[in-house]
């Protein structure tokens, strides 16, 4: 995935170099004092189903840790059907919602039983891979599945109905992949640590990205050697999980404006991810990206890196308080291994280097 | 004893006796941390006696035995507030900035115990206030349609009317967002096995060697006495903490080594009390598979809820059935590493326990007092449904033809189990000539149980569902009663009888059934007796496949609902709550 880097002399940029304050930084000293630590803390932050702990199992899984052995990821089986019940639910439920009606007739009584009875037992039988695929290909499923940014849904509903065949069976050990892809709401802040060489280690830290966790962000703030904040490109057309009338791009700018201007971070090395690229380019597709950005120019709705570019501005054009030399921007798959490795490892190499330059 | 057994289903084997425990004395129980609610953190900083080494050894080992075992979060929940592992869980939340999630899980429990709209209404607002709206530094994250509902909902109670269910969908998504994020990162936390690991370095403390098979035996009973199930596994445990060692020995630095049951270990200076070398002047670990030791090893963080369970049935002594009796069976039925095996015959495996729970004698609050409760456990699998074999026991329970001894004498309703009340008389030899117990036996839906617990939507057509299934699994209890309205006939002696049976579906036509039951029978058994009876054959399993038999030949249509009145009242009463009619 292409990295778009910000240098001082970038036109926005420098108008925002311009405005960084110098004298009242209650604690601009964190960065520089990093340096001889050997402890390394970087904040994951974003605000909710911005793909931080995606990123964080992924991360974990590069170094071993969690979900790379089956018995651990057996404990996880429970986790995997319910996001597929989950999913169901609120797909018939917005059929309802929609009044958008399920067509055959077998597929409404499975609707039915989802609704009042089915749990995640019930999936140990193959049976209910051959029902809710039926469900999963209803033209009134699909139809409310169009729709999807009515409603919330889980990013990763289409792969987890197409890999029904496998979760419905007592012999399902969920795989990596599966793990990946199943959503599970951070409720509080969790860490993990592994060697980044020099003798040092590095503490990631994810969070929850829903405005009641945020309170709890502060906790963290003090400590903090970098921050990579995540925003999902794929949300453009979204309203937020914990307040549907609220778009979800304008809460990530909110959240980032608070976060990147935070005198606590005056001088942190900080990386704004463009995560879920893959879906983006999926949506672009389909959706107008014009129609939720009026300054864009509708010609190029289509082309991904023109969207993304503007995205960018949009972001940069919130920084107001910390220097550009020490921001990076970068786009992100979260659920791709391999990017998610690679992008991961600039990330670790540009917040090393901004460490060595204090 | 037959009261529920079927015919000749007699089980000879079920005696034995125990001091009675002294009603009147007020106790207070287990010593050991686990019965500490506070400064759990504190305590394992300065009582861990073993070594870096075995620390080391034991956390990396644990992170991975741990996953060998799961616990459900709903039975860890039911651990209740002050018990010392879900003390341990809150330290854990308090990290991760997440405690209030689990604070509002255990207020919403007194919530639901008030009886009265007034002081719900007035506890709701509370809980609204701390954690629902948005301006609360302890606001829950919760999805807008929940709380949106939930306001609309709550808008409408009052200090008349404020349903007990009101916060159950608030509750619903909390429960999962808990159990699926930050319970499944405590499980393998550092601090979860830090916990296990100090209760090895308390049980081992006094001893400088042991070995790998005790280290084991010890993890396996506490992970299965904390309510954990054992996931399928290839390593055994032994193996597990071997290939541990041996990892450690590969990144070892030190120079100086020890060994373990054959397994070289190196150790740095500091860890010499740990898996120690084989020293010859220090103690030993007493572990020599003498039973008494090993139920004394079994003095875990449920013993004291055994025994609390154990003592209210005696001090109680109404006979009505309440659910802590049946987690308590449930409990023991699990727990496959109290049981020693005390034979087969036929298709009937017999067991027996020696739990030695301790508790504070009442006259010296500092003395450990220590009681032993003998346990008998019959299983096997029976060819018949489940529904099948709870009809031939209550049959049997009320046929006076097949079990003489027992006499059904009165039939009282609890809150949510009905009870049958029956005499027992059971003759022995001297110097247990006749001893009379009295009984009450209640039955329960085990599929309907879980339904009524579960986070499903409760709906008329699933309960009637439930109910008309041939395919539940039943649990049976039996207590003790001391009313003195039942007496047995005079110069008689009275004992008490305090049981659970299992009948647990394993096909259509087949099911697993499993007897535990403990008899105080007023007096000292004798050795011999006490002996004979631990060692005694059971047929109980191939009676009830005879009896099967026979009540398929005779016939299947003679089923008489009377003798299932616990069950029925039992849906009954389920379906009350709920506002649905049994058909």
């Amino acid at each position: 995935m292409g990295n778009i880097v910000v240098s001082p002399h970038d036109k926005e940029g420098q108008h925002h170099m311009m405005a960084t304050p110098t004298s009242n930084n209650p604690n601009g000293g964190s960065a520089a004092t990093a340096k001889n630590k050997s402890e390394i803390t970087v904040l994951l932050l974003g605000a909710g189903e911005s793909g931080k702990s995606t990123l964080f199992k992924q991360v974990q899984f590069f170094h071993g840790v969690g979900i790379t052995h089956d018995q651990e990821r057996i404990e996880l089986i429970e986790i995997v059907r319910l996001n597929v019940l989950e999913n169901a639910k609120n797909l018939v439920a917005a059929t309802q919602h929609l009044n958008i009606p399920i067509e055959q007739p077998e597929n409404r009584e499975t609707a039915k039983l989802i609704i009042n009875s089915l749990n995640t037992n019930d999936l140990e039988d193959p049976s209910w891979s051959k029902r809710l695929y039926s469900l999963w290909k209803d033209a009134g499923i699909q139809k409310a599945y169009e729709n999807r940014e009515k409603f919330q849904l889980y990013d990763s509903t289409e792969y987890l109905f197409e890999n029904l065949d496998r979760i419905c069976s007592d012999k399902y050990v969920p795989t990596v992949v599966d793990v990946i892809r199943t959503r599970t709401k951070t409720i509080g802040i969790t860490d993990m640590k592994f060697d980044v060489g020099d003798g040092k280690q590095l503490r990631l830290v994810d969070v929850g990205g829903q405005r009641n966790e945020r309170r709890k962000w502060i906790h963290f703030f003090n400590t903090v050697d970098a921050v990579v904040f995540l925003t999902s490109l794929s949300e453009f057309d979204l309203n937020l999980y914990e307040d549907n009338g609220y778009w979800r791009v304008k809460e990530s700018l909110r959240v980032f404006n608070e976060v990147v201007n935070n005198a606590l971070f005056y001088k942190v090395p900080f990386v704004l991810l463009f995560n879920k690229r893959d879906l983006f380019e999926k949506k672009i597709a389909t959706k107008s990206f014009s129609k939720y950005f009026s300054g864009f120019n509708e010609a190029e709705e289509k082309n991904p890196v023109a969207c993304i570019e503007y995205m960018t501005k949009l972001f940069l054009n919130e920084i107001t308080e910390h220097p550009l030399d020490t921001v990076s921007v970068k786009t992100l798959s979260a659920i791709d291994h391999d990017n998610s490795k690679q992008v991961f490892e600039e990330v670790k190499q540009f917040i090393m280097t901004q460490q060595h330059r204090e | 004893m037959t009261q529920t057994s079927p015919k000749g289903a007699s089980s000879p084997s079920l005696l034995f006796i125990t001091k009675p425990s002294s009603p009147t004395k007020q106790r207070s129980f287990d010593t050991r941390n686990f019965s500490k609610p506070n400064n759990i953190l504190n305590e394992y900083k300065f009582q861990l006696p073993l070594g870096e080494l075995q620390t080391i050894i034991l956390s990396n080992f644990l992170k991975d035995v741990s996953h060998s075992f799961t616990l459900p979060f709903d039975d860890f929940l039911d651990r209740g507030f002050q018990d010392s592992f879900v003390q341990l869980f809150h330290e854990f939340l308090e990290l991760e900035q997440n405690v209030m999630t689990l604070k509002f899980i255990f207020k919403l429990d007194e919530f639901k115990l008030l009886k009265s709209a007034k002081n719900r209404f007035k506890l709701g607002h509370e809980l609204v206030d701390i954690y629902v709206k948005d301006c609360s530094a302890n606001q829950l994250n919760l999805p807008n349609h929940v709380k949106e509902n939930f306001m609309k909902e709550f808008a409408k109670c009052s200090i008349k009317e404020t349903p007990v269910t009101i916060f159950d969908p608030i509750f619903s998504h909390i429960h999962y967002s808990l159990g699926t994020d930050n319970y499944m990162r405590f499980v393998g936390s550092d601090l979860y096995a830090k916990f296990v690991l100090d209760q090895s370095a308390m049980e081992f403390r006094k001893v400088s060697k042991i070995s790998i098979n005790q280290v084991c035996d010890f993890l396996e009973r506490f992970y299965i006495q904390m309510g954990c199930r054992k996931m399928s596994d290839n390593l055994s445990l032994s193996d597990k903490l071997v290939q541990a060692i041996q990892d450690r020995e590969s990144n070892q630095v030190s120079n100086e080594s020890f060994e373990i049951e054959g397994a070289k270990v190196c150790s740095s200076p500091k860890s010499s009390r740990a898996f120690s070398p084989n020293s010859e002047d220090t103690e030993s670990y007493p572990y020599d598979g003498d039973s008494d030791f090993k139920s004394s090893l079994h003095v875990m963080p449920s013993s004291s809820k055994v025994f609390e369970v154990l003592e209210s049935v005696m001090l109680d002594g109404s006979g009505i059935v309440q659910d802590k009796h049946y987690t308590l069976f449930k409990m023991l039925h699990q727990d496959e590493g109290i049981w020693h095996q005390s034979g087969v015959n036929g298709e009937t495996t017999s067991y027996y326990t020696e739990l030695n729970l301790k508790h504070y004698n009442s006259d010296s609050k500092r003395k450990l007092k220590k009681e032993k409760f003998k346990i008998f456990k019959e299983t096997g699998i029976v060819k018949a449904s489940t529904d099948e074999v709870i009809r031939i026991m209550f049959d049997s329970y009320f046929s006076k033809e097949a079990v003489e001894e027992t006499s059904h004498i009165d039939y009282v309703q609890g809150d949510i189990y009905s009870c049958i009340i029956s005499q027992l008389c059971v003759k022995k030899n001297f110097p247990l000539t006749s001893r009379y117990f009295h009984v009450g036996l209640s039955a329960r839906d085990e599929t309907l149980h879980e339904w009524h617990i579960g986070k499903e939507n409760k709906n008329q057509e699933t309960f009637s569902s439930i109910c008309n299934s041939k395919q539940s699994s039943y649990w049976i209890a039996r207590l003790p009663i001391h009313n003195s309205k039942f007496q047995p006939p005079k110069g008689h002696t009275k004992g008490s009888l305090f049981g659970g049976s299992y009948i647990e579906r394993i096909s259509n036509t087949e099911c697993r059934y499993s007897m535990m039951i403990y008899f105080d029978m007023n007096s000292f058994l004798p050795l011999t007796m006490w002996k004979s009876n631990k060692n005694s054959k059971s047929d109980l399993i191939s009676n009830f496949n005879e009896l099967v038999r026979e009540r398929r030949e005779q016939s299947t249509d003679s089923i008489d609902s009377q003798t299932i009145n616990t069950i029925i009242d039992y849906r009954k009463n389920i379906g009350n709550l709920y506002g649905f009619t049994l058909n």
